[in-house]
């Protein structure tokens, strides 16, 4: 048997070996390419990745759109936020506390909200995410009202807190790997199997013996943490939250990445991340351009390749491909 | 006895689609219901599976009632069932079908499976065996690694009873299997029908190849208007002048 | 003292409903023609303010060729929204409408910004701004023409989708599109009639009201939502509902306006949204889907 299928019976090594390679890739960079800018957009890529992700599980698994990772994210940045200024917790140790907000939250919400069909639970997430920017907005005095908190303590390892963009670099990136890793894996394992499954038909599913309900809230949490792990590494890298972070507009633009990397595909949402953070950075211009851009690009897209713009790319040279040899 | 039903009544507001139906099954036993189109068969096979809830009446199967019950519980009591039409998950391989019948008999929370932990990989692989022994078992275990949408309609069955005979239920429900087959697959139905039996599971099945029908089941009930008619040897049956008169004559092809 | 307070709560409540029961019953006919929740459909309120705002308000323009374009203007975005939502319709799941119709609005949004700004716009009331008192209560002139304008838009829809031949095609078409087909009525315009129609019932909101409530480029999303939640709340699909949702919710946010701060107003509305999709999936009238899911029909009996 080729290594390759050898591999294919044990997804968890497979998918150990592909994020160990890209890691190691990733850690090379800046070795290789020396200090610069594009290391802040690189943290940027690590960061935002999280939430992309974690859509693309909920989605590419449970074949579910949420728009409540915006306000994840939110909570996550706030929660930490305000554990690490107000309470002087350490950073790293914030991030964790601030997860179990984000369970109890997502288990609360996900528990109701995910026996709904598509676009209602749109609306319902919507909703919500409405909802959390209000009581961010309105209650100043946890939150810092429509000015936000600054001064966020930086994250830190053994003491140190991080000082310059290479020492985030190095702290963020095996952290995205890792999640990347659990997400692969999941997806491999046998709940990805059952999660695929009750996409298709959840009356069947049941038939089965498995309890659909507990499987769409179990990976709505897991989708909602990666947001929020997201959102509170994003406040102890730029050092501070506004309403704006976590809004609406950005549970869209990732909603963007998917479009462009693949509803269903991990991977993908890694290039999409990076694809919006370059139009970020040199092509989106003001508010009103990026909202023009993006609107279009997301009708664009939906309407030619409806699964993401990636595989639907990646279909056309396959098949392109076997046409020449047919 | 193996699935007793008693005084079951299915209402849909003024619609009785079932009413005062009650029969049994033995364990191990092969039986038939038949009846005409809008007798009632589907829904009675709803009730049972937990897909519906009775409105009166109670199921028991192996002394424990399930009527009423959520279809995942009743599932996990020891029904299994096929579909009309084959409910395969067409995003998924053959394999990964059948995998799915054994699914609740392995550990692995989403914090295991996650982090990769060694032993989800054992039970992924006892998943695995479990899964081909039974793809071998209807037949089809050459195409494990085909995707099930890229099956003809005969084969997806095979799929569906390999999934089905993985849960290790004690009692299956097949409607309608024979539905859309020719001579030729509806004989190796047949067949695969009485080697089901044979590994002791109970069957219970809808159709209305009467040929098949009766060549297989030990006994048949005949539903009508949502009533029991008759029940008895396929013999008594084909005998029964109420059964005769319902059917207007009982014919072999669907 | 509470007299006067009833009223005015009466009155504003009759005010924000009409707009909200123009957005809401904008949202089920298209709904009802697609099965689709337009996102965008607040944008048929921005433009028409937006346009009226700038042409009669800044540029002097006469007040009913404002109104003329504004809704010209609509009804041909309307027609463009029909068309990218229903276009490759078999291929496009329905999150992928969802999305394209959340694409439509925020890309709406965006060039209203550019075309104008983003600060708040309006234009002077149709017949001045002495208040008319009722009984020690105050109420604006304006307030009157949202209510009035309101209740013709909807009754003659209603009358509309009654006793004409267009609008018995559009029920056909929302109860079963294929049998429609079959029976000559053409799908593909009725369903373009049904954006049109809702475009023009929002752009109306958009005209009477902004004299009152102002109207900026971003404020279309959060009216859609309050939108979705009115007719959610009525039954989905049901125009009677919506209106009824409507009022229900200018009712639940007049109310917390009045007693409660006002800086909380959108938290019951959103927290009725949940309530509702739990609870009550059909809605109070009950509407032509089910929301929710619940196990289909595995076979005929």
């Amino acid at each position: 048997m080729s290594v390759f299928a050898k591999l294919n019976n044990h997804p968890v090594r497979r998918n150990t070996i592909q994020v160990g390679l890209f890691l190691i890739s990733m850690l090379l960079v800046p070795v290789i390419f020396g200090p610069g800018y594009y290391l802040n957009m690189m943290i940027f890529i690590a960061v935002l990745a999280l939430p992309a992700l974690g859509l693309s599980l909920l989605s590419g698994l449970a074949g579910q759109l949420a728009i409540s990772h915006g306000a994840f994210f939110a909570i996550g940045a706030y929660g930490s936020a305000i554990l690490s200024t107000r309470a002087g917790v350490n950073p790293v140790l914030s991030t964790l506390l601030a997860q179990l907000l984000v369970i109890a939250i997502a288990a609360g919400i996900g528990a109701v909200v995910l026996r709904l069909r598509s676009h209602y639970l749109a609306i319902a997430t919507l909703s919500f995410a409405i909802i959390v920017e209000l009581v961010i907005e309105e209650w100043r005095g946890m939150t810092g009202g429509m000015q936000g908190m600054l001064g966020i303590p930086p994250i830190g390892l053994f003491g140190h807190e991080a000082s310059s963009d290479i020492q985030f670099y190095y702290i963020y990136w095996p952290v995205t790997a890792l999640m990347l890793l659990f997400a692969l894996n999941l997806s491999s394992s046998r709940i990805g199997r059952a999660l695929r499954a009750i996409r298709e038909g959840e009356p069947v599913v049941s038939s089965l013996g498995i309890h659909a309900a507990e499987y769409k809230t179990g990976i709505y949490v897991v989708s909602s943490v990666f947001a929020g792990v997201g959102g509170a590494l994003y406040a102890h890298f730029v050092g501070f939250v506004t309403p704006a972070t976590g809004s609406i507009m950005f549970a869209i633009e990732i909603i963007m990445v998917l479009a462009l990397g693949g509803f269903d595909r991990l991977w993908g949402a890694l290039v999409g991340v990076a694809l919006i953070t370059l139009l970020n950075e040199y092509a989106l211009g003001f508010a009103d351009y990026k909202k023009i851009i993006l609107g279009v690009t997301l009708i664009a897209v939906m309407l030619v390749f409806p699964r993401g713009l990636l595989p639907g790319l990646i279909d056309l040279v396959r098949n392109r491909r076997f046409a020449r040899t047919a | 006895m193996m699935l007793a039903v008693s005084s079951l009544e299915k209402r849909f507001g003024g619609l009785v689609a079932l009413k005062d139906v009650h029969f049994s099954v033995t364990p191990g036993q092969v039986k038939a219901v038949i009846g005409p189109n809008g007798a009632g068969k589907t829904t009675l096979f709803n009730l049972i599976a937990g897909t519906l809830k009775p409105t009166a009446g109670d199921i028991r199967l192996d002394g424990e009632t399930i009527a009423g019950l959520p279809a995942p519980r009743i599932g996990m009591a020891g029904v299994a069932r096929t579909f009309q039409q084959p409910q395969v998950f067409a995003s998924l391989t053959i394999l990964e079908n059948a995998m799915l019948g054994g699914h609740r008999y392995h550990r692995g929370g989403f914090l295991a499976c996650g982090l990769g932990l060694k032993h989800t990989k054992r039970e992924e692989d006892k998943l695995r065996e479990r899964a081909e022994q039974w793809l071998a078992f209807a037949g089809i275990a050459d195409i494990a690694h085909r995707n099930a949408s890229e099956l003809p309609l005969g084969q997806q069955r095979y799929v569906e009873i390999a999934r089905a005979m993985a849960t290790g239920s004690k009692l299956i429900l097949m409607d309608e299997p024979a539905a859309g087959l020719d001579d030729t697959e509806t004989r190796e139905l047949a067949d695969m029908v009485r080697a089901i039996s044979d590994t002791g599971t109970t069957v219970l099945l809808i159709d209305h190849h009467m040929d098949f029908v009766m060549s297989l089941a030990d006994e048949v009930l005949v539903l009508n208007f949502g009533q029991r008619l008759a029940e008895g040897t396929p013999h008594e049956i084909q005998k029964s002048q109420l059964v005769i008169d319902a059917y207007l004559g009982i014919d072999d092809d669907a | 003292m509470i007299l006067v307070d009833l009223i005015q709560i009466v009155m504003t409540t009759l005010t924000v409903g009409s707009m909200y029961a123009l957005v809401a019953v904008g949202v089920s006919l298209i709904y009802n023609a697609t099965g689709v929740i337009n996102f965008a459909q607040g944008e048929f309120v921005m433009l028409s303010g937006m346009t009226v705002a700038s042409l009669y308000g800044n540029m002097g323009w006469p007040l009913p060729a404002a109104i003329a374009v504004a809704l010209a203007i609509v009804v041909i975005y309307a027609a463009f929204l029909m068309l990218i939502t229903t276009a490759f319709a078999a291929r496009i799941s329905l999150i992928g409408v969802l999305i394209i119709t959340i694409g439509a609005s925020i890309a709406t949004q965006g060039t209203a910004a550019r075309i104008w700004d983003s600060d708040t716009h309006r234009f002077p009331p149709f017949s001045g701004d002495a208040p008319i008192r009722i009984l020690d209560a105050t109420i604006t002139p304006q307030a009157l023409w949202i209510i009035v304008v309101s209740t013709v838009c909807v009754a003659g829809l209603i009358w509309f989708m009654r006793s004409t031949i267009a609008g018995k095609a559009m029920r056909a078409c929302a109860l079963d599109p294929a049998a429609a087909t079959m029976v000559g009525i053409p799908v593909r315009s009725t369903i373009l009639l049904s954006f049109m129609l809702s475009g023009l019932l929002g752009a109306a909101g958009g005209i009477v009201t902004t004299p009152l409530t102002t109207i900026d480029a971003n404020g279309g999303m959060l009216l859609a939502i309050k939108g979705f939640t009115a007719a959610m709340l009525g039954g989905m699909g049901s125009i009677p509902g919506a209106l009824l949702g409507a009022l229900l919710i200018a009712l639940v946010e007049t109310t917390t306006v009045t007693f409660a701060s006002g800086a909380y107003k959108e938290l019951p509305t959103f927290t009725i949204i949940i309530l509702v999709l739990l609870f009550l999936p059909r809605g109070l009238v009950g509407g032509r889907h089910e929301t929710g899911l619940h196990h289909d029909d595995l076979t005929r009996t």
